[in-house]
Order: structure tokens, then sequence, then C-alpha cells
């Protein structure tokens, strides 16, 4: 009998926290998965120049803050972060937005790694590059050919001439490689845009070598602020792990242009928000384990268009590699999910597949969970993992309140997820049950400092889930 | 007791407080362990009970009456247990408990004035006054650098052209600009009343606007006040070229840090 976990993972010694740790990111050790590092808007709880990591080595029922990233400054420690643990060996990447050293006109990747999560080491810097946005992490689920794995991050590369920014570094991943440690950046934007490509850029690896990208490839811009974008969802593919000569070529489309558009003429106001939410860059894709060919896709955008105030799930599969694609989740087996946010995508080693997702609904933010094993032919298994409003004292440190992203992987039979979420402690909020580690009481529906007497305002918080088969 | 005191030369107390995000006094209990499985434990590891806090991050102040664990200074002769001190430290693991490693430790009875001058005032904790003091000097140099010093009152915002044409992205900076109403020139060329100039403008980046919810305190802040102060604001430090307006406070005085000393402002996430 499957079992959920839910754990709120601030922990107790930071219970007099109330900064908005929002946009969270996980890995998972493959090779240990009770071991753990999440990621989110954290400032050092100290001030210092360092972000933390949260790690666990227990399976996620307690979390420790280690400063490591570089980079960190107050209210949000590193920006954009995104981690990954290789196949064997405990080798932690991370790929992120550097804080401290980026600006308003020139943001800063950097991609980082450390033999050893639970170091008190700063993590070492492998790749320092301007341009680049929103850096995401993926690495392989096993070793593939080269013993060990590889790594690779995507991100939307604004130092990229052409306006065809969206690019995925990859790197054979060797734990002890002096910087850049073999990481090689490959443009995957191979078509015409109207100056760039939307900031996320998805991965999903399978065993066999077999490598998807997925990007908004953004062909139009109108509006105010030049902020209704007109964009196509392309696929691209790698049959070689991504690292050969001229890689992420192996899809092709009937023109023989690199990428297959999943998906072409969405729109999306960007920077639009839904109650203090972003809008603009949802985006996720999955691979399953069993067959490289299956993919899956999702994405959001706003079908009442320019007038329009939805923000729409949108679900895509391809049985042939990405070379052709159809729409799954649909009605009315499904409900529409029209204002829905940050869709992860995951699929376990029995061809389960994941879709987690928030949505806005009756004035909640709402973490829903679903699983089918028939690609929504009918109704999944669904999980509200987490309903809250937003508390008065929360959100108020700007977008991108819950993140542009959350996150969700699969270790065998096993998922694993994050999200940010109002931390209220309340039990009509996790209808699943839920795990703190702060000082709460459920009772009075109160958080309390490490003393245990004085009462803490509510904020946002990073949640782990952990669903075992 | 012995007092524990350290063996290096002691620093003055700001000076400690400037490297210390963290300090209290506290008694040692335990020496070469620690409770906290996090935390790999040498010689020089120890356990202190709080007795009082010092000074701390708003997270930390109501640590008095807990144990922390600290990896004493190999710099400073550790103390035994028992022994109560003052001790400075910065963060290193937060879990089920805390783990601080120790950058400074001063006799207890150094303290104790600032211990006992705190329960005469409203200050919220022993080393506020220190605190301020560090502030004011801090504030002192930023002004020292800035090409001009008023004081003002918020009567207008404008809101930038964007950037059309260029690429955009999530962590652009929303900028705006503020017309002050200046009541007081503390320095710089600033003229004060009967001509336009003495309306200055400064460039800010906020949350206002399009962004609902305004971040303070991070790189992408502004001088842009939530609201128009209803109070006599604070002087605002400005640079002539108005692309970097500094303020000097938090919001509280009505004002967002603008941007990092010397930095340029930024929004990214």
């Amino acid at each position: 009998m499957p079992t959920l976990k839910i754990v709120n993972i601030t922990p107790r010694s930071l219970s007099g926290d109330t900064s908005q740790k929002g946009e969270p990111n996980l890995a998972v050790n493959p090779e240990n998965p009770d071991e753990l590092v999440a990621t989110a808007f954290t400032p050092d709880p100290m001030g210092g120049p360092l972000a933390p990591i949260y790690v666990s080595t227990d399976g996620g029922d307690t979390w420790v803050l280690r400063s490591v990233v570089p980079g960190g400054v107050p209210g949000t420690g590193t920006a954009d972060i995104s981690v990954g643990f290789t196949p064997t060996g405990g080798t932690l990447y991370a790929g992120i937005l550097n804080a401290r050293l980026s600006t308003a006109t020139r943001l800063r990747m950097q991609i980082l790694r450390t033999p050893d999560a639970r170091s008190t080491t700063p993590m070492q810097i492998l790749v320092d590059r301007g341009g680049p946005d929103q850096p995401w992490v993926v690495t392989d689920a096993v070793a593939n050919g080269n013993g060990r794995g590889r790594v690779y991050v995507g991100s939307n590369d604004f130092g990229l001439s052409g306006g065809r920014t969206a690019s995925v570094d990859a790197s054979d991943a060797s734990p002890t490689a002096p910087a850049p440690s073999g990481f090689v950046a490959t443009p995957i934007e191979r078509r015409s845009t109207t100056g760039q490509d939307g900031p996320p850029v998805r991965i999903a690896v399978h065993p066999d070598g077999t490598v998807y990208a997925v990007f908004t490839s953004w062909q139009n811009r109108t509006g105010p602020d030049l902020r209704n974008i007109t964009f196509d969802v392309v696929v691209t593919r790698d049959d070689s792990g991504g690292v050969g000569p001229d890689p992420f070529r192996s899809l092709t489309d009937s023109n023989g242009i690199a990428g297959q558009k999943a998906a072409a003429q969405r729109f999306v106001v960007f920077d639009d928000e839904i109650d203090g939410q972003r809008l603009g860059g949802d985006l996720t894709i999955a691979v399953d384990p069993r067959d490289s060919a299956s993919v899956w896709v999702a994405w959001c955008d706003r079908v009442g268009g320019p007038a329009g105030v939805d923000n729409t799930l949108h679900l895509q599969h391809s049985a042939d590699r990405g070379r052709t694609w159809s729409a799954a989740r649909t009605p009315p087996v499904n409900s529409a999910l029209s204002t829905a946010v940050n869709p992860a995508l995951a699929v376990n080693s029995d061809g389960l597949v994941g879709l987690l997702y928030q949505e806005f609904v009756e004035d909640q933010w709402r973490t829903v969970l679903e699983l089918t094993a028939d690609g929504w032919q009918t109704a999944p298994a669904r999980q509200v993992l987490h309903q809250a409003a937003l508390s008065p004292s929360a959100g108020l440190n700007g977008k991108p309140f819950l993140g542009d992203y959350i996150r969700m992987i699969t270790v065998g039979r096993d998922f694993y997820g994050v999200f940010a979420g109002d931390n209220l402690p309340d039990n009509a909020n996790f209808p699943a049950g839920v795990t703190y580690q702060r000082r709460a009481n459920f009772v009075t529906r109160q958080l309390f400092d490490v003393d245990g007497v004085h009462r803490v305002p509510t904020s946002l918080d990073p949640f782990f889930f952990h669903r075992a088969a | 007791m012995p007092d524990g005191t350290p063996a290096a030369t002691p620093e003055s107390v700001p000076d400690l407080v400037r490297q210390a995000p963290l300090s209290f006094v506290g008694r040692v209990t335990r020496l070469g362990g620690t409770p906290l499985a996090a935390v790999t434990a040498d010689e020089r590891t120890a356990v202190v009970q709080v007795d009082e806090v010092l000074h701390a991050p708003d997270a930390f102040r109501r640590l008095a009456g807990s144990e922390v664990t600290v990896q004493l200074s190999a710099g400073l002769a550790p103390p035994a247990v028992g022994d109560r001190a003052a001790f400075f430290t910065k963060g290193a693991v937060y879990g089920e408990g805390l783990a601080v490693d120790e950058v400074g430790r001063l006799p207890a009875d150094d303290v104790q004035p600032h211990l006992t001058l705190a329960a005469t005032t409203a200050d919220a904790m022993p080393f506020s006054a220190v605190l301020r003091g560090i502030r004011d000097e801090d504030m002192t140099t930023h002004a020292g650098e800035a090409d001009a010093v008023v004081i003002g009152t918020v009567v207008g915002l404008e809101k930038l052209p964007g950037n059309e044409g260029r690429p955009i992205s999530e962590h652009d900076p929303d900028w705006w600009r503020a017309q002050l109403d200046v009541s007081h020139v503390e320095s710089g060329d600033v003229p004060r009343d009967g001509s336009p100039s003495s309306t200055p403008t400064a460039g800010t980046s906020t949350g206002t606007g399009s962004r609902s919810r305004v971040r303070d305190s991070r790189a992408c802040g502004s001088c842009t006040p939530r609201r128009a102060p209803t109070t006599s604001p604070p002087p605002c430090v400005m640079r002539r070229d108005s692309s970097c307006s500094i303020p000097t406070t938090a919001s509280r005085r009505g004002c967002s840090r603008c941007c990092r000393s010397g930095g340029e402002p930024s929004c990214p996430h």
C-alpha cells in the first residue's frame, strides 16, 4: 500500500523565521534515497554571504540548513537555484543565479559541485557565465556509458546571439575534474524568435542515452511593455547523451529543422499574476523510464487571450520520440485546470505518471498530485497535498510568491517532490497530513519561536513529500 | 566558577559585533560532544547553555534557555565546563538545534554593563546601542559617498518606460521615478525651493505598479515608499545620475533599501 509523507522542512532551530521561502527545488541521491537536498529562496539565517541548502539524511523526516552556496544576499539567499545528484558517488550539482553578482542588466549563472552534500565547505564553482537565466539541473538516473552518468543544465541564455536563447550545458559529470569540468553549452533553439525564448528550459533523460529538452520559443511580442507573448512549445532530442559534437539535433520537423513543436501559437501575458503568483513560465517534461519513446510535456498558457484571466494547464504526450503529439488529460474525464501554475511531471519505473501542480481555487492555493497508469484516459488518483489561503502576513516580499517552479522526481517506484506554501499550522490545510519541525500548534493554529512561547507570524515555507510505493 | 576569559588579545565589543551576527552570554555545559547528529564533534566542540542573547537576527533573539553547540575558535583558549562567557558567533548548522562557529569571546563581566544598561532602556537587546552605533557609522560613510543628502517628501511617482525591443525576463527591475519635495539639503547641489529642481527625481526599482508585493531589503528594492509618508521622511541619499537612489534606512522609515553599496540594483529572482 503506497504511503504519503509531507514534511515542512524548516528546521526547529529556525522556528522564528518569517522569510518568503518560495521557488523550491529538490534532489534525491539515487544510490541512497535517504539523502536529499532541497533549495528555496532562503537567505543565510544570520545574514552571511553564502546561501543555504536544506539537507536530509533520513529520507526527509528531518532537515538541516548548511550555507554552502556562493552569492547569497539578504532576503532570498541565492537567486534561482536547482539541484541534482549524480547517479553514483553522491556528487551534488547546483545551477544558480548568483544573487550577489547578478545585476539589473546582466544575470550571472554558476554551475556548482560538491562531493558531499553534508559538507559545510562552500560548493565549487565550475561554470561562471553572464547571461543565462533560470538554470535547471537534471542528472542521469543511472550511470551511463561513462560509468557515472551525466549532468545537464538548461537555461535561457541571454548571452547568445540572434535571439535564440534556449540552451543546455552538458557534462560527463566527472566528480573531480577541474572547472569547467567538461561542461559545454549548446544552443537548442534553431528557429527565428522575437528576440528571445521564454525562461524555462526543462530536460528529461532516459537511461538509454535519450535526452529531451523543451522550451517555449517566443514568436511574437505585443501589448503593454511587449509582454503579450505568442509562443511555440518546442521539444528537442539527443540520442547520444547530449554530449556529442553537435547535440540536440536528433529530432527534426518536416523542414529538417531540429526540434519539433508540441504546440504552436500559444499565448501568455508574461509577468502577469494570479494572487501574486507570477505567470508566464510554466513548463515541464518527463520521459517514461521503461520506454524512451514515451514522453510527456505540460505547460500553462492563457486560452482567453489578451482579455483573458486564465492560466490553463495543458498536457501532451508523444509515443514516437517526440515526432507527433496528442493532447492528454482532456475533459470530460479530467477537470480543466484554468488557474494552474508550476506543473511538474515525473514517471516512475512502473510507468505511473505523476503530475504535480498548484492551482488557485476558491481563494486558496492548492498543491495537487495526480497519478495515472493509463495516461488520464480514466480519472487519475488525485491527492491534495496542501491548500491554504495566503495569510495576511505572508507574501509581502514580492513576486514570484510561490515561485516560478516546484519539482517532482522519481527514484524507482517512489515519487519525491517539493513545493512552497503558506505555513499556517492547520490540519485542514493538509488533507494527507503533515509533519512540522518548526514549533507549531495545530490546535491553536499558531507558529511559535524557538522558546515555544512567543508567536511567530505565518510566512511561506518549503514542503517536502515522498510517495513510497 | 571561573570566568571563561580568552587567552587572545580581547577585541572591542563593536569590532566583535561587526564580525559576529550572534552573541550571547552562556555557560559551557559540555566539551567534546554535541547532541546534534548533523555536527561532527571534536575536542573544540562545546555545548553552551544560553543565559542571555546580546544581539541576534530576529529569528534568534529568543535563544535564552536553550543549548547551542559552539565550535570553539582555534585562536582562543578553550573554556572549561562550567565557565561562563560572552560568545560571539556566526551560524554553521541549523537543524533540531543550532550550531555556531565562534569568532570571539569576552569574559562575561566585560559585557555586564551592557546587560545592566539594557535593563533600564526599551532596547530589544543588550547590544542594541552597539548596533545603532555601527549603523550610524555606516550611514555616515555612505552619506559621504553620496552626491546629495536631502530630506524630502515623495510627491509623485512615475513609471519609467519599459525596455521596448530588448529581451525581457522575470528579473527585470520595475523602474519608477520618485519626485521629492525637498525640505532640507544636508549636502550636495540641490536647490531648496522655487525652482523645478527643488523636486528632484530619484530612479527606483520597486515592486509597485504591476508587482503588487514589494520586495524590500533586496538588491532590487528601492527608495520608493510603499505609501506616502505621513510624518517627516528620513533623509534620502541620492546619486546625481538617479540611476540608483539610496535611501537611508529600511521601509519602517518610508523607504526600502535600493541597492547594495556601490552596486547596481538587481532583481534576481
